[in-house]
């Protein structure tokens, strides 16, 4: 499983969420949906890097999760479930469009910081691209620890490695963006 | 700068990669979407509650059908009769294109077979047979009652008859037989059993009158004035 418990309190709230969803509630969904929407796209895009494609592959896990809700049975954490899902999803995705994609190169990372200079833009660019280099698991370790702000604890649980093994990782795969990005 | 703080300023790059977000707009639109699509029949209880439910109705089934099968072969006056009566109403009942007077007649026959066991098995409670075979019998009476009724309206209003008629001459063979059953019963009681029994077969004699009443207009069209003298044969 890739994704689990930020915060134990949190988790609680969404399986809380998640019970009133299960009985229609379709506010609590939302307030799931909010929880999880950036995530899902991010895990969208790092793996399309096409901001149409992650658009449309968010949408059709949520919906595919949204369909399914009412046979999630907490074996495992809602967060991980409907990661489960957008892992397949994509995969499903990958094997039907193969030909289609490229994957060298990000297209129009789109921020919300409309005050970013061309520069930064270039240089955001720049390290998504580069990251997109590195291997799977130097990139699972990167977005999950850097970006997704999990701790090596959480982390380690997923990936089966130990800590020591995954601090290893993200010091490698630093020290090669290091090589590649001029900062 | 040393390695680390250089190691540092790559990770504060990568994580301003969290600021990859979808579009807004696209982001509000789906969360509409996915919310008109929730709904209480989609998944409306979870698998766990499902099964629990699951579980509780297959046991109360279970105990249901369990008790239904120990009980049919109980006889007036055992603990499990009333859930033996009640299981054949259920079960005669759900069997479906059945009549109310056809399904109490066939519950009269299984009472006076109950009462033939008990007669013949020397049983003690002949009595409670007995009362159970009246209070059956007299439910027949009531529904023959409203079937004539019903026949009588149809008949004053010109609609169709035939089903009524159909149901209360198909009833007769069945009233024949629990009178003849009866009548074996009787030759083995003494005393008030005896009487009673044959107070049974009286009142099953007049509900046999009572269906012939209406069955023979079939037969015998009512008078009519312009119609040919019938002659007596």
């Amino acid at each position: 499983m890739l994704f689990f418990r930020r915060q134990e309190s949190s988790s609680a709230d969404i399986e809380t969420l998640v019970s009133r969803a299960q009985n229609g509630d379709g506010e609590a969904f939302g307030r799931i949906y909010d929880q999880f929407v950036d995530q899902i796209y991010r895990f969208a895009f790092f793996k399309v890097s096409n901001p149409h494609l992650a658009e449309d592959l968010t949408q059709t896990i949520f919906l595919k999760a949204l369909e399914r809700l009412g046979s999630f049975r907490r074996e495992s954490s809602f967060a991980s479930w409907l990661f489960t899902i957008a892992r397949n999803t994509i995969t499903d995705f990958y094997r039907t469009n193969h030909k289609k994609l490229s994957l060298a190169a990000a297209e129009n990372i789109s921020s919300p910081d409309s005050s970013m200079n061309l520069e930064a833009k270039e240089l955001l660019e720049k390290t998504f691209a580069e990251m997109g280099k590195l291997s799977q698991e130097e990139q699972e370790v990167l977005r999950l620890h850097a970006i997704e702000e999990y701790s090596f604890a959480q982390i380690e649980k997923v990936m089966n490695k130990k800590e020591g093994a995954l601090r290893i990782i993200k010091h490698r795969a630093l020290k090669k963006l290091k090589e590649k990005l001029d900062l | 700068m040393n390695n680390t703080q250089e190691l540092e300023t790559i990770e504060k790059q990568v994580r301003k990669l969290r600021q990859i977000k979808p579009n807004p707009v696209w982001k509000a639109g789906l969360r509409t979407i996915a919310i008109k699509k929730v709904s209480p029949s989609r998944g409306s209880l979870p698998i766990f509650w499902r099964g629990k439910i699951f579980a509780v109705g297959s046991l109360v089934l279970l105990f249901f059908f369990g008790t239904g099968v120990v009980a049919s072969s109980s006889l007036p006056g055992d603990s499990l009769y009333p859930f033996k009566r009640r299981f054949e109403e259920m079960q005669l009942s759900a069997l479906g294109n059945r009549s109310n007077l056809e399904v109490q007649q066939e519950l009269t026959q299984r009472r006076v077979a109950d009462l033939t066991k008990v007669v013949q098995m020397q049983k003690d409670q002949v009595q409670e047979a007995i009362s159970e075979v009246r209070a059956s019998v007299k439910q027949v009476r009531e529904q023959i009652a409203d079937a004539k009724a019903q026949y009588q309206s149809l008949t004053q209003t010109g609609q169709d008859t035939t089903q009524v008629k159909r149901t209360l001459i198909e009833l007769k063979p069945a009233l024949n037989e629990s009178q003849e059953q009866l009548s074996s019963i009787q030759i083995v009681l003494a005393g008030t059993e005896q009487k009673e029994v044959t107070s049974l077969i009286d009142s099953l004699k007049e509900i046999e009158k009572e269906v012939e009443e209406v069955t023979l207009e079939e037969i015998q069209p009512l008078p009519n004035t312009n119609s040919p003298t019938r002659t007596t044969p």
